[in-house]
């Protein structure tokens, strides 16, 4: 079968950028990427075909530059864009501005991105749908100044119940949160969250939801095609979140036995056909110690945490992307989908947990990926890369495939200790700390995990060897040493090699 | 070859030799049991009482960075460590420095506050995270070295800090 494209350009950076490239380079299709002035000599640049230099390395500079991105697919000859995750995935006036530039936008319709990117909305979509959300109410949008009626917050929040969560409509991904505990503390909250929703977010419409106890983060990986064809590709577990931010993820869910994942996968199909979904989409859920699963929202793009179901499914992802917008049909059939043993991927971020997990920025002196079977890294950085402040801690995705979760477990500890990086802290070690805890081995996983068993000295997680540490130093020091004293003394002892003039091939001049 | 690190824990002295291939090593005076050495290319690998340990080590001006068993410790080497020794002898000095690369988002205090220890002082913006920098101990912000919308790199002068005005009295 010929490639659905002939070129495509990646709007995106690091470890995604690589990875659809990757993709692309397998199915025969001509890669373009995008780079900012600090990203010229970055991986995802140097393995695509062509590169174009977007401009200074601010995102709202280079990769969020809409316009200059349409611009490089069209001087390009790129037939379509994939905007990856992060920047533009999720934007629906990018994804407008390439239809009407005649490019294929790999992802959903515009309106469905719109639709799914205001949370209110996408939410009264799912209860119209009958997919249980969680209970929450609309609050009406601030009036000028950002001012709310008092008594109509507090009537809200009431009805909703305590604790509850103020959460923009605009925002997502756990950015700008707000937690009322007391009914007197709703009004003040709900202020401060306008404020700032509308500092974020450009709008500082919020709403409440309640917030559960310790509810595990439960999402579906969806793909619908052009053909009407809608199938979900199981669960993957991502509770293990610091200050929302996932950092471990697995599949599949230690809670879940096979009527409870037949009837959230069906909610997920629901929820997609409800959204007129087109690809690769995730439909997010929080499920309850009591087996009540309830609608967060639905994420249209590709997820950080793709790999673990590819690792059970056996599919890519990237490819199905692809043949999607090409209007191509899903390329597999429903009993081809039957997932296989145990998937667990952690995120490796340049920061240093040991200093309140400040970002941690600098040279990559020494780089090395561990490997083996059922091990899989994700990454964007290589050894000498220079990790800066202008985007995304996270500098790679490691993910391990086993027969069983304890198996899977050990594997990832395992490859994680083999995971050389040096010139930056990393939270290697806290990530290890984790996945050693009893209770992560219980599978007693929720999103207040983390709060629960891994705050304060915990964090750290065990110290180097410093013995170790020091004998290794002072060999490399021993043999550096000699090293520089045998090139010093064959310097000087060598004669003057004659200087290499003009290569010239004979007959040429 | 006799070496001084400088750990987190404090100053190690450790000593090697060679001769015909047999490594002997002491640390803080004590021989240690090293045995089947091999050091190529940053990577040092050796059996450290009858277990194998394989290291690997990266240089940054004084500073050796070693990671061994999937964890990292970042050693000084003392006798190029001038910086480190600027730093030990100006220990109780007023600079507050920048921990990290970033830009000064919003300064919260002005020369001439009485701060408290732990108390915020200015919000740091670095890899689209906002962190706040606090006051290590109490004192009155005696100068303050930038204003909001500065680029710092790592260790630049935030802000001098004196010490306690109580302290100051008591001596």
């Amino acid at each position: 079968m010929s490639a659905p494209f002939g070129k495509i350009l990646v709007a995106n950076r690091g470890e995604i950028a690589c990875r659809v490239i990757r993709t692309c380079r397998e199915m025969g299709i001509a890669t373009v990427a995008v780079a900012s002035e600090a990203d010229l000599a970055a991986p995802h640049a140097r393995l695509a075909d062509q590169t174009v230099h977007l401009g200074p390395p601010p995102p709202e500079s280079s990769y969020l530059r809409q316009d200059l991105i349409v611009a490089a697919a069209l001087a390009t000859g790129a037939e379509a864009v994939h905007p990856g995750y992060g920047f533009l995935a999720e934007n629906a006036a990018f994804a407008r501005a390439c239809a009407e530039a005649g490019l294929v936008f790999i992802g959903p319709p515009p309106e469905v991105i719109a639709s799914m990117g205001e949370k209110t909305a996408a939410r009264r979509l799912m209860e119209a749908a009958g997919v249980p959300v969680v209970p929450g109410a609309t609050l009406p949008p601030p009036g000028p100044g950002g001012s709310l009626d008092a008594a109509v917050v507090r009537a809200a929040a009431d009805a909703v119940g305590y604790p509850l969560l103020v959460k923009a409509a605009f925002g997502g991904g756990g950015k700008g949160m707000r937690l009322v505990e007391a009914g007197q503390d709703s009004v003040a909250a709900a202020e401060a969250a306008v404020r700032e929703a509308t500092g974020a977010f450009g709008d500082g419409t919020v709403y409440l939801e309640r917030c559960l106890l310790r509810p595990r983060h439960v999402e579906f990986q969806i793909f619908a095609d052009r053909h009407g064809r809608v199938v979900h590709l199981g669960e993957r577990e991502c509770s293990i979140q610091r200050r929302h931010q996932k950092i471990v993820e697995e599949t599949p869910c230690p809670a879940l036995d096979d009527g409870l994942r037949r009837r959230m996968g069906e909610a997920a199909v629901a929820a997609a056909r409800a959204a007129g979904y087109v690809g690769a989409g995730t439909v997010e859920f929080l499920l309850t110690p009591g087996g009540e699963f309830f609608f967060l929202e639905m994420n249209t793009r590709l997820q950080v945490e793709h790999p673990v179901t590819e690792w059970v499914t056996g599919l890519d992802l990237v490819r199905a992307q692809i043949l999607v917008a090409a209007g191509e049909p899903l390329p597999w059939s429903d009993d081809g989908l039957v997932p296989r043993g145990h998937a667990l991927e952690c995120r490796l971020y340049a920061e240093d947990p040991a200093h309140g997990f400040l970002p941690s920025l600098g040279r990559l002196l020494r780089y090395r990926e561990p490997a083996g079977p059922g091990v899989r890294v994700d990454a964007g950085v290589a050894e000498g890369d220079e990790i800066t402040r202008h985007y995304d801690p996270m500098i790679a995705k490691l993910s391990v495939h086993a027969e069983d979760r304890a198996a899977a477990i050990a594997r990832l500890r395992a490859a994680l200790r083999d995971y050389v990086v040096l010139g930056i802290a990393t939270n290697a070690a806290y990530l290890d700390a984790v996945l050693a805890h009893p209770a992560f081995a219980a599978g007693e996983t929720h999103t207040g995990f983390l709060q629960q068993h891994l705050s304060g000295e915990a964090a750290t997680g065990d110290a180097a060897d410093e013995t170790a540490a020091l004998v290794a130093a002072a060999l490399n020091e021993a043999v550096r040493g000699t090293v520089a004293d045998t090139a010093r003394r064959d310097a000087s002892a060598a004669p003057a090699a004659p200087a290499i003039g003009r290569f010239r091939l004979k007959g040429l001049e | 070859m006799h070496l001084e690190f400088r750990t987190p824990q404090g100053r190690r002295e450790v000593t090697v030799r060679e001769s015909g291939g047999v490594w002997r090593v002491s640390l803080d005076g004590r021989e240690l049991d090293v045995a089947a050495v091999s050091v190529r290319d940053g990577v040092a690998g050796f059996a450290l009482d009858g277990v194998q340990r394989r290291a690997h080590v990266a240089v940054r001006g004084a500073e050796r960075h070693v990671a061994v068993d999937g964890r990292v410790l970042v050693l000084r080497l003392a006798d190029e460590d001038r910086d480190g020794q600027a730093e030990e002898a100006a220990d109780t000095g007023p600079h507050l420095r920048a921990q990290l690369p970033g830009k000064v988002v919003k300064l919260l205090v002005a020369a001439g506050d009485v701060v408290t220890a732990g108390q915020p002082l200015v919000i740091l913006e670095a890899m689209k995270m906002e962190t706040e920098v606090a006051a290590p101990r109490g004192g009155r912000v005696a100068r303050v070295h930038v204003a909001a919308g500065r680029i710092l790199a790592m260790g630049d002068p935030l802000l001098d800090l004196d010490p306690d005005q109580e302290s100051v009295e008591g001596e």
